[in-house]
């Protein structure tokens, strides 16, 4: 009973989801699928930012791995093998990436992830000039034969990410990523294997970003590597993860959900007043803003607060039933 | 116990140095099975480093350590643990933003995949040490006498054969201690060895130890039944000639 | 043309030595993890490029002004956002800094646009000639004075009685308190401090480097390599990784080609974590 309660949430969403691009136009479609896309991202940095706690600020590294496996490839293999590749190489990146950082905690390991996503977007940019055609951009073969489809990729990949995090966030997987989260050393003397758990978390985040990395590209049709190894696509998986709820099931949707809209309506909305100079700049001024409030007042985001408090609530209701019996 | 077996924990002539300073200087003890061994010794006489060089924190520079029959040096904390060692720390650390029945699940999975299984044996444990009143707080809520229980039952779940218990009585009321210490009891008598560290000897913990030793700038000064060693002059020399609590 | 290199990469490196110092206060003391180091340096950069425009204030006089307005505006940020948060998780150190980086940036952009800015002095193009070295005058003006702050902020750490304090809060910041220190002020001094080191070190970058938005993100990751690679804790460290940085960057830049002195210097930092994490002159840190 309480399980099947858990499903209608999400597929009531889902339908929801389903009926939109029979009643929005193009441009919200885009907004859509830019959603569905950086949610879907955003769950599989979940698994090692939000569940594992390693605070990874160089998943462009994957990112880019995986659009740019997907550009080259597609021409020559095909669609659906190019995403496979993307899928597989991205996968098999991590893995060096992940020996190399996870040796290192905290503060350091976040300097670690960003040097080495830095250092992808110089190659691409400079040294593999000759494979990425650089700053002057790559095209993309698409995926799908009309622009307006890619709603229904990006929303299929969320749900695939959203499934693949969900399953194993919520088994025994999960918990001992959290267990990480909270103490390593504690986590190793209740016979947790750390490194080969924390490496685990980010083989499956690398597989699940690469792809979306490769939707990206093929969506945008023409790419350069800043589209793709720049700190900015970290950052924003990692912000909206956080103001969403970093560990928490939903969290990357909700947070992907609040930050797209918002920028849209900020940018359409303030696009006009000169006196603020740049638009978008302004918008991202405020999405700093959000952040450093978000840290000091809701560290534990939208869907982690709401939990907070309900489970708070329960508790109060519980006690006082208790009280009432006794 | 019979001398000729070999003992379930050999702690063999081990040596650690920090910078030029010995903490664990040739300190040899065993442990048998079924026993409850007690480490006596002031704050910085070098018993958690003990307990780190048991499970693999700390690497010995010289000596041995064998766990039931086998040498258990150099190999990682998570494969010490596998092999039935389990532990709590000094300063507690349970993982906070879990819950009680959470973190006990945790110790729980090591020989099970499945959380409803988990769940099953967490709550007995919960059961056995008295946290089920707080079964769905965050751990990190507790109060210390809570959550120094909890590491305690955390450990448990992972059916530990030697559980080391770090500053097991620091921190806590007299009643408490004793609450912790009939804890003990139960264990022992389902057939858990164990070693406690504890700073200063208590009546309490006398009553259930088979041998205690007792450490001073890294090394033993003494070894034997709790009567034997509060006698021992080098323990009341250590002591600085304090009057001994028995 | 070895050795000009090499003297280049430390006129360079002594205004990275600068920018890693200001954020060993705050990270390698006081433990505050700022992902918007660099864009103080920014911060300090724009004030001079404003003030040399506006009233052609010599970048050399602004120097002070920096410090000053670095200064409180880096007691401000400590006092309004970072002091509620110091005791939490690292992690939420990084995403807070982060969010207060990306806000500078992005005013930079509202008010000054993308612009790549620079100012030119009447000496910015003169060069000394020594034997067969040359040395731009800019450059060593910047240099000489990067010195005289390096000494003077290792002066301050070292020899005062509030530098004292930061060391004794970086050892122990309970037993500090205990010995009659008053924590928060002193380290929203700290900070305050190190963000006015940064300021400093925009201001004597601007007549050699230009400023847009985007160079607060760069610093800030420079910023953190000389940190480590000099290692935590120590000033001297900082100061050397700087130079180091510089000496490594003209190096790659001459022999390989521009783009190679990021790659370089991105490994050099990789293999530093991996291999040296306690960086040069640090303590170990287990």
């Amino acid at each position: 009973m309480k399980r099947l309660r858990a499903w209608i949430l999400p597929i009531l969403v889902l339908i929801l989801f389903a009926l939109i691009p029979f009643t929005a136009s193009f441009y919200y479609q885009q907004i859509f699928f830019y959603i569905f896309l950086f949610a879907g991202v955003g769950f599989a940095w979940n698994l090692v930012g939000g569940y594992a706690g390693q605070l990874s600020l160089g998943h462009a590294a994957f990112f880019g791995i995986g659009a740019y496996a997907y550009a080259l490839l597609a021409p020559h293999i095909g669609t659906g093998p190019a995403v496979l590749a993307a899928a597989v190489l991205s996968t098999v990146s991590a893995a060096p990436i992940g020996l190399i950082c996870f040796r290192l905690r905290g503060p350091y390991f976040a300097l670690a992830t960003i040097a080495v996503a830095q250092l992808l977007l110089v190659l691409a940019t400079n040294q593999f000039k000759g494979l990425t055609q650089g700053a002057a951009g790559l095209l993309v073969q698409g995926m799908v034969p009309d622009p307006s489809l890619y709603y229904w990729v990006a929303l299929g990949f969320m749900v695939v990410a959203f499934a693949v995090t969900a399953l194993l966030a919520t088994s025994k997987t999960g918990y001992y990523l959290m267990a990480i989260r909270e103490d390593e050393d504690t986590a190793q003397t209740v016979t947790i294997n750390t490194p080969l758990y924390k490496l685990y978390a980010l083989l499956v985040s690398a597989l699940l970003t690469g792809v979306g990395g490769s939707i990206f590209a093929a969506n945008l049709g023409t790419i350069q590597p800043n589209d793709v190894f720049s700190a900015a696509i970290s950052n924003q998986v990692v912000f909206l993860a956080i103001l969403g709820g970093a560990g928490t099931l939903y969290g990357p949707l909700v947070g992907a959900f609040i930050l797209e809209f918002a920028s849209d309506w900020l940018k359409n909305s303030v696009a006009n007043v000169t006196w603020l100079g740049d638009a978008n700049a302004f918008a991202f001024f405020l999405y700093g803003l959000l952040i450093v409030l978000v840290v000091m007042y809701m560290p534990a985001g939208i869907v982690g607060t709401v939990a907070k408090w309900r489970k708070g609530r329960a508790a109060h209701v519980h006690a006082q039933r208790t009280t009432a019996g006794v | 116990m019979s001398t000729h077996n070999e003992p379930l924990l050999a702690f063999d002539h081990v040596k650690k140095h920090f910078g030029g300073l010995f903490v664990t200087n040739d300190v040899s003890f065993s442990v048998q099975q079924g026993e409850v061994l007690f480490i006596i010794g002031p704050n910085g006489a070098g018993k958690t480093t003990i307990f780190n060089l048991i499970t693999g924190f700390v690497t010995p520079d010289e000596g041995d350590i064998r766990f039931e029959g086998e040498s258990i040096k150099g190999l990682k904390p998570y494969q010490i643990a596998r092999r039935g060692i389990g532990r709590t720390f000094q300063i507690v650390q349970p993982l906070a933003n879990m819950s009680v029945l959470d973190n006990v699940m945790l110790g729980a999975f090591a020989h099970t995949s499945s959380k409803h299984e988990a769940r099953r044996q967490a709550d007995e444990i919960l059961d056995l040490t008295g946290l089920g009143k707080w079964r769905d707080r965050m751990a990190g809520s507790l109060p210390l006498a809570g959550r120094k229980r909890l590491e305690i039952a955390r450990a448990l779940a992972t059916r530990p054969k030697l559980i080391l218990l770090d500053e097991v009585c620091a921190g806590l009321t007299p009643t408490e201690a004793v609450e912790t210490i009939q804890l003990l009891k139960q264990l022992r008598d389902r057939g858990v060895s164990a070693i406690g560290g504890i700073e200063h000897v208590m009546r309490v913990v006398m009553e259930i130890s088979d041998r205690v030793i007792v450490i001073h700038h890294g090394q033993k000064i003494a070894e034997g039944t709790p009567q034997e060693v509060t006698s021992h002059p080098d323990v009341i020399e250590a002591y600085l000639g304090a009057r001994l609590e028995v | 043309m070895f050795l000009q290199t090499i003297v280049n990469g430390l006129l360079l490196g002594a205004l990275y030595a600068i920018v890693g110092m200001g954020l060993s206060i705050v990270f390698g003391t006081m433990r505050i993890v700022n992902f918007a180091h660099g864009q103080f340096v920014m911060a300090g950069m724009y004030i001079t490029y404003t003030l040399f425009t506006a009233f052609g204030l010599d970048p050399y006089v602004s120097a002070l002004v920096s410090f000053v307005l670095c200064f409180l505006l880096g007691m401000a940020v400590y006092r309004v956002a970072i002091h509620r948060i110091i005791r939490g998780p690292e992690m939420n150190h990084i995403l807070l800094t982060a969010g207060i980086g990306l806000m500078l940036t992005n005013l930079a952009q509202m008010v000054y646009n993308t612009n790549q800015l620079t100012i030119n002095l009447s000496y910015s193009h003169r060069d000394l000639v020594f034997g067969g070295l040359r040395i731009n005058i800019a450059y060593l003006i910047s240099f000489l004075i990067a010195a005289v702050v390096a000494a003077l902020l290792f002066w301050f750490i070292m020899k005062t009685e509030t530098g004292r304090a930061i060391r004794a809060i970086s050892q122990n910041a309970a037993a500090a308190a205990l010995s009659g220190i008053h924590v928060t002020r002193v380290t929203m001094l700290a900070f305050g401090l190190g963000i006015a080191v940064a300021g400093v070190a925009g201001t004597l970058l601007l007549p050699i480097h230009y400023v847009d938005p985007s160079v607060g993100d760069a610093f800030s990751l420079l910023a953190f390599i000389i940190v480590v690679l000099g290692g935590m804790g120590s000033i001297l460290g900082s100061a050397i990784g700087g130079l180091l940085i510089g000496v490594i960057a003209q190096l790659a830049s001459y022999y390989l080609g521009q783009s190679y002195s990021d790659v370089l210097t991105y490994v050099v930092f990789l293999l530093v974590l991996l291999f040296k994490p306690s960086g040069l002159l640090g303590r170990s840190r287990v």
